[in-house]
């Protein structure tokens, strides 16, 4: 049966238009889908990193750009502060501001907070069709329509790109996306077009994120396995070249990244490889002039062995070369997280403040079920299928696959980098499977040809196959049901598990109704409204940014981590008993100590979770004054009651945290830690003597002190007008109301245990 | 309708008071204060100072102005005066501060509020006033620190005598609190010291007869005073008027604080948790919740401050309740947005006999009960393409005027922007309304949608144009 010209005319059109109406369905399920965050809470900028992103953004929508590249930031990192416009990538900040001005300009003068929090959504759209596209190339139109519907939804994406996650990566998986696209394409048609578009987007991601240099080793690897396999072509030549020289040359406008793609390892073999293709290139030169003169087989074979002698030789040498080059320093050795990467142990012995940051474990095997559902074991399949045709694009997935399923394996953020090529191997075995399954064409055509066959039943063509019938409806049927099981589980763990913005916790009133814990914002509104512009708050790092953010106040350390040493003073100080502790915050110029207090609650992120890290970090360079066994008791556990060691209990950090909490249930029974269960006496907690405080949260979350002032001849605290009040002989407490209201706080409670004291145990 | 509306403004435009230019140096005389009862209230955040006059011509000629002396620390602090005859007080004299500056023997510097009479009063003749002088001030706490559960003691000092530039045949004190009140270092002399009434509530001093011009006396008053000082620094209320949405938004950025007493400890959760029932009764002198008085059918409440929503907030009726994020206590700051939205007829009249012209009338002040505001800057947007015509304020304002301000598809100039600026409101005075007249045109009302459509079409045109442009070299 063949159709008009017309017929195929109005097929075409039809088969655009459904084309057309799915990626529209697909952009508006990508963005709709990470709405959840805005929906159920606020239009709020989420977590840590985010804020300083924020932050940043909104100085550069107040100055121009060459001011925010030259900003010098003296309200964090006290005393020291940071060349933060030196040191960041400006890439996201540059497209949200530009996105803002014009709107502005065409007559939308939108809050910039709004445009951040809805940044990553807008572009999650943008990387499913890039996703499209790419996958276009990899199979057919189809496989790329279901790749895009898998990467619009999939949890693995939107937990990093949900409304208000304004943070590197919503920008820089879109690019990572866009740059494997135009290669794929140049790879395919040796279009100088296409690679620009690559080097283009190569060099706006580099500008978004660290994770760029992915890429620099990912595509020259590439070519690398294209060379070995034998695959050399002038297209591989034009691509590659044409991408590495001008990728290059443009990422290093990038302050931040400046001389280093000549002069650190990570960057190395994109050069090498940049190297090898044009001795490659010579060979295939002159291998092909020589085989126009020789038809001699013999002397081909010389050919052949003097080609894959040279080529060994260069690649020792080059190796060679790198090693005696980094040996005298004039490439810059590869970074710990590099390390991490190849030995996992690596971190937690060397710098224990990378692993001490929860994205650089490694992931736990259900969590790959949970961020990619079924699209786990399609994964393999499609990778499988690719084996069999095995393109040279072919191989780009494959070997993006290997590499990244290794790296996802080792820390927990880079199965962001893995979702992507997950969704578009699927969308290769399912839409491979569809082809087969899902095609009905023999029953139309039963159906087209009914009254005729009936009555010559002999004639197979049109005799229905009852069977095989049967077994395309399963196949497809079950399928289609896993689909449908995919979207369900994608929305509930987006709605569930990614959409808090975890500066604020949801919780349930007894009614049922949805109530906020919203004690982060009311302690850091607090210190922004009723303290000094210039006070100098100390924190552990992890609040470093928030505090920048939203409570506006110097911190000592915040997320950026650059100086270790600066962060193990904080840790020395918290570790170390008031004394020796008011010692260092004073000489720091410290006015506020904020610590983290999760007992009430059980919320389990809090700093005597993490205390163990801070006496980890500081250990490791004062050795002799803090000691890790010092702070476990005599049989060997974590514990924070009476059994607690007395350099424990000593610390300012317990002091702190459990000030006045044993009062908070009666005169003397003391108070239960929700986070590690254990029972706190009121004679296990200090006075402080030499600290007051100044704001503690509704739920006890967030505890402010302030140092107490010197007076005009020196003195400290011991003369000091605040005095440390001892509840404990105060008749008017009201234990019943404060009962009350732990008896509803525990029904919360379960909810927040984001960490189980017993990990703690050794 | 809008004749009642018109009539009622320019019967409480009287109230307006104009800064007069008053010659230096000429003093006050030509009255005797037959009776003068002052009494003062200080029940409030603001403070109001009442007279009760019974005068007495007795210069040669007719006069027509009576002078009430004013500190002249307290002149930067003065909200209002109003004035009325006894027999009528309905109708309100015309009253405004005098420039003139009077520096007695003790060193006290005085300023002059002027009453105006209806007509200059003959020689000899007698009349019954009443006038009221509103300050932006509360007594100041006393001690200034307290622990969590302590009563707020608030100290104040004012004159005891009748200080006035006449002299006083008879003069009278009182002065009104929320509950006890009781002159600190009292005088020996029974003849000053003052009696407490039960009742009432109030302090009651005198009558003292035959007092000087001039007499200064002090009188310190230490008095129990629990509800939270609550005081606005600065208000930015912006009243956005949408004639397509047929709606008026309100938008309001307050920067509040708690002139009451502090803590001398700092703050204890412990403790405050400990009285946390007491807020329930209003029993604290530290600001719990907020209560917003709305609009009547107010919808589409928000309240945000710096770092976000502020989830802690209810409406019920016309009153929106709001939580800060954290009980704000005596020298305490707390800054945050609300806003709401309400249907535009409820605030414009059209006129009858042209359908272009309009008159919003939207009350200054929407704010909590019992508050002062330093600053207030109220901003009207009218629609772009809207030309204002004429604007009044019941209330004296320090300064009117209009700009343009880009808003969301404002192509042109932008919507119209009037703003007043206040200073020293409370509460009760921010009932009143403004009033604003304006002309928008029914081509300006059709030119928004169109020159929007048009945008829009054109960036669709641009975009079907770059699409078609072929810019291969292969054919």
């Amino acid at each position: 049966m063949s159709l008009s010209v017309k017929e195929k005319t109005v097929v075409n059109w039809v088969l655009r238009a459904l084309k057309l109406l799915i990626c529209i369905f697909v952009v508006v399920a990508s963005i709709s889908s990470r709405l959840f965050a805005v929906v159920k809470f606020e239009s709020i900028i989420h977590e840590f990193d985010p804020w300083f992103n924020f932050r940043a953004t909104k100085l550069l929508t107040e100055t121009s750009f060459y001011n925010f590249l030259n900003w010098f930031d003296s309200r964090t990192w006290y005393p020291l502060g940071r060349v933060t416009g030196g040191t960041l990538y400006p890439g996201l900040m540059t497209t949200a501001s530009l996105i803002w001005n014009i709107l502005h300009k065409i007559g939308i003068p939108i809050d910039i907070r709004n445009v951040c929090v809805l940044f990553a959504p807008i572009f999650s759209s943008l990387t499913a069709w890039a996703t499209y596209k790419l996958a276009s190339d990899i199979k057919d139109t189809r496989t790329g329509l279901l790749a895009a519907a898998f990467i619009a939804i999939v949890p693995g994406y939107i937990s990093r790109s949900v409304a208000g996650s304004y943070d590197n990566e919503a920008i820089a998986i879109t690019l990572l996306m866009l740059t494997f696209m135009f290669w794929i394409k140049s790879i395919k048609t040796g279009s100088i077009l296409h690679t620009i578009g690559a080097s283009l987007c190569y060099f706006y991601m580099v500008s978004a994120w660290g994770g760029y240099v992915f890429i620099t080793n990912l595509i020259p690897f590439h070519v690398f396995c294209l060379l070995l396999m034998g695959r050399y072509s002038n297209q591989i030549y034009v691509s590659y070249t044409t991408w590495f020289v001008l990728g290059t040359v443009a990422s290093m406008q990038i302050p931040f990244v400046g001389f280093l793609p000549i002069r650190s390892n990570d960057h190395m073999s994109a050069l090498g490889i940049f190297g090898l293709l044009q001795i490659v290139a010579f060979g295939n030169f002159i291998k092909k002039s020589y085989s126009q003169n020789n038809n001699n087989s013999n002397s081909n074979g010389n050919l052949k062995k003097v080609m894959v002698f040279s080529f060994l030789a260069v690649c020792i040498l080059g190796i060679l070369l790198l090693i005696l080059a980094t040996y005298l320093g004039l490439i810059a050795p590869w970074t710990g997280r590099f390390y991490s990467l190849w030995d996992t142990n690596y971190a937690k012995i060397h710098i224990p403040i990378i692993a001490s940051v929860s994205e650089h474990q490694p992931v736990a095997w259900p969590a790959f079920f949970f961020d990619t559902h079924f699209l786990i074991w399609l994964f393999p399949v499609g990778v499988t299928l690719l084996f069999s045709e095995l393109k040279n694009e072919h191989v780009f997935i494959i070997v993006y696959s290997v590499l990244c399923s290794y790296f996802a394996g080792v820390m927990v953020r880079l199965m962001l980098t893995l979702t992507p090529v997950i969704c578009i191997a699927s969308s290769v075995a399912l839409s491979q499977l569809f082809d087969t399954y899902l095609n009905f064409y023999d029953l139309f055509k039963f159906w087209q040809n009914g009254s005729s066959s009936r009555q010559n039943s002999t004639n197979k063509d049109t005799k229905l196959n009852f069977f095989k019938f049967l077994s395309k409806l399963i196949v497809s049927g079950s399928f289609i049901f896993y689909l449908y099981i995919f979207v369900y589980h994608c929305t509930w763990v987006t709605q569930n598990a990614y959409s808090s913005p975890s500066v604020v916790l949801p919780s349930q009133t007894p009614d049922g109704k949805m109530a906020l814990i919203d004690d982060f914002r009311e302690a850091y509104y607090w210190l922004r409204m009723n303290t000094d512009e210039d006070s100098k708050v100390a924190a552990w790092w992890d609040y470093g940014y928030q505090i920048g953010g939203m409570a506006d106040r110097t911190t000592l350390v915040d997320n950026n981590t650059w100086n270790n040493t600066h962060i193990a003073l904080v840790g020395k100080a918290m570790a170390s008993n008031e004394d020796r502790a008011y010692e260092i915050f004073n000489e720091l110029d410290v006015d506020y100590v904020l610590v983290v207090f999760g007992g009430l609650l059980g919320f389990g992120g809090d700093d005597l979770n993490k205390f163990l890290w801070m006496i980890r970090i500081s250990e490791g360079i004062w050795p002799d004054e803090v000691n890790e066994r010092s702070f476990f008791s005599t049989t060997g556990e974590y514990r924070v009651d009476s059994s607690a060691t007395q350099v424990m209990k000593d610390s300012i950090m317990y002091k702190m945290s459990y000030h006045n909490f044993p009062y908070l249930y009666g005169e003397n029974s003391g108070g239960v830690d929700h986070v590690r269960q254990q029972l706190i006496k009121p004679e296990d907690v200090g006075d402080l003597k030499r600290f007051h405080e100044v704001f503690t949260s509704e739920n006890w979350m967030i505890r402010i002190y302030k140092l107490n002032e010197r007076d005009n001849e020196g003195r400290d605290s011991e003369f000091s007008v605040f005095k440390n009040k001892s509840v404990a002989n105060d008749n008017n407490s009201n234990v019943e109301g404060v009962d009350g209201s732990r008896r509803r706080r525990r029904r919360r409670r379960q909810q927040y245990s984001l960490l189980d004291a017993s990990e703690l145990r050794i | 309708m809008l004749l009642t509306k018109q009539s009622l403004t320019v019967f409480v435009l009287l109230l307006v008071q104009l800064i007069g230019t008053f010659a230096q140096g000429i003093l006050p005389s030509g009255w005797e204060n037959i009776k003068l009862t002052r009494e003062l209230d200080l029940q409030h955040t603001f403070t109001v100072e009442s007279f009760q006059l019974t005068i007495k011509n007795i210069a040669d000629k007719p006069l027509k102005q009576y002078f009430i002396p004013i500190p002249k620390q307290l002149r930067d602090q003065l909200s209002t005066i109003t004035a009325s005859l006894s027999k009528n007080t309905d109708a309100l004299l015309n009253c405004y501060v005098s420039d003139t500056l009077n520096t007695l023997e003790d060193g006290t510097v005085l300023s002059y509020g002027v009453v105006e009479l209806p007509t200059p009063l003959q020689p000899g003749k007698e009349i019954d006033i009443v006038a009221r002088i509103f300050y932006n001030i509360a007594g100041i706490p006393y001690p200034s620190k307290i622990k969590i559960g302590e009563v707020q003691q608030l100290y104040f000092s004012t004159n005891r005598l009748p200080l006035s530039p006449y002299s006083t045949l008879e003069g009278r004190l009182l002065v009104k609190t929320k509950s006890d009140v009781k002159e600190d270092n009292k005088p020996e002399d029974q003849f000053l010291q003052g009696t407490f009434n039960d009742d009432t509530n109030t302090l009651e001093f005198g009558p003292w007869y035959d007092i000087k011009p001039y007499t200064v006396s002090n009188v310190d008053l230490i008095y129990k005073h629990v509800p939270a000082l609550k005081e606005v620094i600065n208000l930015q209320r912006d009243i956005w008027v949408a004639h397509w949405a047929s709606t008026i938004q309100f938008e309001e950025y307050y920067e509040l604080t708690n002139k009451g007493v502090g803590l001398t400890d700092g703050f204890s959760r412990l403790e405050f948790m400990k009285r946390s029932q007491l807020a329930q009764f209003g029993m604290i002198p530290w600001i719990h919740i907020l209560e917003m008085s709305l609009p009547e059918q107010a919808t589409e409440h928000f309240c945000t401050d710096k770092v976000g929503m502020v989830s802690t907030t209810d409406v019920v009726g016309d009153t929106f309740y709001i939580k800060p994020r954290f009980p704000i206590f005596g020298g305490w700051f707390y800054n945050f947005t609300i806003g709401w939205t309400n249907p535009l007829n409820q605030f414009l009249q059209r006129y009858e006999n042209d359908d272009e012209t309009f008159l919003l009338t939207v009350p200054i002040l929407n704010g909590p009960q019992d508050t002062v505001y330093d600053n207030v800057n109220v901003t009207i947007y009218l629609p772009e393409g809207a030309e204002l015509l004429d604007a009044g304020s019941p209330v004296s304002y320090k300064s009117i005027s209009t700009a343009h301000e880009h808003s969301y598809f404002d192509m042109k100039e932008g919507h119209v922007k009037l703003t007043f600026e206040f200073k020293n409101l409370f509460t009760d005075i921010g009932k009143a309304d403004l009033l604003v007249k304006y002309r928008y045109s029914k081509a300006a009302l059709y030119k928004k949608p169109l020159s929007i459509a048009a945008y829009f079409f054109s960036a669709l045109m641009g975009f079907f144009v770059i699409r078609s442009l072929n810019l291969s070299i292969n054919n």
